[in-house]
């Protein structure tokens, strides 16, 4: 509630606000929403002043309403999409007796006889990571999600050349594994592009959601003060992993105080998104889903207020198949793609790589 | 006061057959159609189809009804779309009204065999972008961040209103966005967590009566939902007095083939009558 004093309403004069409070206009919201005339006859402000400062303060509260086409034009001239540096492999599946065997060969993909589908995280995605959309990936601990940031964050670094920030909750941002994927991609890089790719990656830490406010407030007002050096302008991707770690310690107990937290956080996440153009990746974890209706055993976690917030969401499970384990990527959340789509992926020391499911048509 | 010219009068006052019932099959229940001054709620979980919705209803307004020899069938009204959740998006928006000159077309050619692909526009539609930014421009969009300056910008929308007769539909998605920050800043004194909404509401209200426009809001499912309570109303008793149809979506899974199968119902009506539509790339289809 902001109440109504005479900072925010520049030219009422002191003995008019005790006027108007007498009268039961007590914050700005009853200020802006009080019918004039019956105000004006109650106390002795003329209507005429009154309704000027009115409108002052509506115009300076109020968000400007934006045309579609300028919007659209705005939108195309800042728009792009980021891929998750998922990497193909390229597979010819040879069925002898039902064994198969795979070669992995991306000079072979021309001349494949049997053409097997080969998937990315990219293609699930429809395209990449969009600016203007917070995707969310969900998975239990250890299914990869962290790994799957640090992918995003070099290729964003290194392929589109665009300044990152990672928000680290849990410490599980590992400079050691940055330099073994940069050396896993090109191994002919000299010192100073890694010194040039790595500088572009800025590592918070956050241990509470106190903390991650202020990160991304500064984030936040940098880019709103127009500072034009190239750190703010080439800002172009925020990853926060992992955002449940600092969030579910607020939402027990104090209900609503949690909420709220979380409500605020998930506001500047958004406003970061949609007004400055950033693509927004965050990580979830998983709670145990008891609904029958649901395809999973597991949900995400932060509940169905948190739900609304993302508008992509992937779900990473792991499958145990003897010694090797299958990470499934599959779309539970996308206003772009058809959902539950699913796209096996792996982990290997050069990053993320998406495998082919051997579907034998 | 602004000054209206005759012309504008008349497109206010003759709206009705603008309008021309917003959608066929959605309200298709609805035994006069939607009417200006009508007010309408979506409400909905996570992923229900909400917001895709209103890009379906904004399609159908912003659309004319023909395009060169083409038959679009939209209404070409303007539409205010007030969105306080960051969850407009204006490409998708884009992609069905592509898909939808595309069917036209299609259908103009008497073209059956869909090869989505490769379809190319013919030289006589080769200027289908400006056609699309065009019909953009009869959509108004604004962002708000807080319950204070909702307030603010749904008063000052009132100069848009005045200024643009054409504005026919006011949408919000959503209302309940405030509905924490509200509640934790008033520390659980009612009254005061809902007097910004109720003050949003009266607004309103205002507006549906004095520029006769459509009003549809959205209310997100903020609560696990439990057999005791399976929706628990949480907005301001005055906004549910003044929502004369309230629509529930769910995603009901898959029961024919692959495609997910979306449903509305409308509430609160005898009947309880279920709309099932699919949300396909071309937008929302309806099951016949």
């Amino acid at each position: 509630m902001n109440r109504l004093v005479s900072l925010s309403c520049g030219s009422l004069k002191s003995d008019q606000l005790d006027v108007l409070r007498s009268n039961g206009i007590k914050t700005v919201a009853d200020f802006i929403s009080c019918d004039v005339e019956s105000l004006a006859q109650k106390t002795s402000i003329p209507a005429k002043e009154i309704s000027s400062i009115q409108s002052i303060v509506i115009a300076q509260l109020a968000a400007f309403p934006l045309n579609g086409k300028d919007y659209y034009n705005g939108l195309m001239t800042r728009f792009s999409i980021f891929s998750t540096g998922c990497k193909n492999m390229y597979f010819k599946a040879v069925f002898v007796d039902k064994e198969v065997l795979i070669y992995y060969s991306r000079r072979q993909r021309q001349t494949l006889l049997t053409e097997v589908k080969f998937f990315s995280l990219d293609e699930l995605l429809d395209g990449g990571l969009y600016t203007g959309d917070v995707t969310e990936i969900v998975g239990a601990a250890g299914t990869g999600k962290s790994q799957i940031c640090m992918n995003i964050t070099l290729s964003t670094s290194m392929e589109a050349k665009k300044y990152v920030i990672y928000i680290d909750t849990g410490g599980s941002f590992c400079g050691e594994r940055i330099k073994q994927l940069l050396e896993g991609c090109k191994a002919s890089l000299d010192d100073e592009e890694i010194h040039k790719i790595l500088s572009r990656i800025s590592v918070i830490q956050a241990f509470d959601i106190f903390s991650m406010l202020e990160a991304l407030e500064s984030v936040r007002q940098r880019l709103v003060s127009e500072i034009e050096d190239e750190k703010t302008l080439q800002l172009r991707l925020v990853i926060v992993d992992c955002l449940a770690a600092v969030v579910s310690p607020v939402l027990g107990g104090q209900q609503i105080h949690g909420h709220s937290l979380m409500v605020n956080l998930s506001r500047i996440l958004k406003s970061l998104a949609v007004e400055h153009s950033l693509a927004v990746v965050i990580t979830n974890n998983v709670v145990a889903d008891s609904s029958w209706s649901s395809p999973f055993s597991t949900k995400p976690a932060l509940g169905p207020t948190w739900g609304h917030v993302p508008s992509t969401r992937v779900f990473i499970q792991t499958q145990t198949e003897g010694s090797e384990t299958n990470r499934i990527a599959t779309i539970t959340k996308s206003s772009r793609q058809k959902l539950h789509l699913s796209r096996a992926f792996c982990i290997d020391h050069g990053g993320v790589r998406s495998q082919a499911k051997l579907t034998s048509e | 006061m602004a000054v209206e010219t005759t012309a504008q009068l008349f497109v206010r006052l003759g709206g009705e057959q603008a309008l021309d019932d917003l959608d066929t099959k959605l309200f298709a229940d609805i035994p006069d159609g939607i009417k200006p001054g009508h007010v309408l709620e979506f409400s909905g979980q996570e992923g229900s189809g909400k917001t895709e919705m209103l890009l379906h209803l904004i399609a159908n307004c912003i659309l004319p009804k023909s395009w060169k020899d083409l038959k679009l069938n939209g209404r070409s009204v303007d539409v205010v779309f007030v969105d306080t959740d960051y969850h407009f998006q204006l490409l998708r928006l884009v992609t069905v009204l592509e898909h939808r000159i595309v069917n036209a077309i299609k259908e103009a050619q008497n073209d059956n065999h869909a090869v989505e692909d490769c379809f190319c526009y013919p030289d006589k539609y080769n200027d289908h972008e400006d056609f699309i930014k065009n019909c953009l421009s009869h959509l108004f969009i604004v962002h708000c961040n807080n319950s204070i300056q909702l307030l603010a910008t749904v008063l000052s929308l009132e100069n848009l209103l005045a200024a643009r007769p054409e504005v026919r539909i006011f949408m919000i998605d959503s209302l309940s966005a405030f509905y924490w920050i509200d509640r934790f800043s008033s520390r659980e004194n009612l009254s005061t967590q809902e007097a910004n909404q109720k003050k949003i509401v009266s607004v309103l209200a205002r507006f549906t009566r004095q520029y006769h426009v459509v009003l549809i809001g959205t209310k997100q499912s903020l609560f696990a939902s439990s057999e005791k309570t399976p929706r628990r109303e949480y907005l301001c008793q005055k906004w549910q007095r003044l929502v004369n149809f309230r629509f529930q979506f769910s995603m009901e899974g898959k029961i024919k083939g692959t495609d997910l199968v979306y449903s509305v119902c409308q509430t609160c009506s005898p009947g309880n009558k279920i709309v099932r539509f699919y949300i396909k790339e071309s937008g929302i289809q309806f099951l016949s």
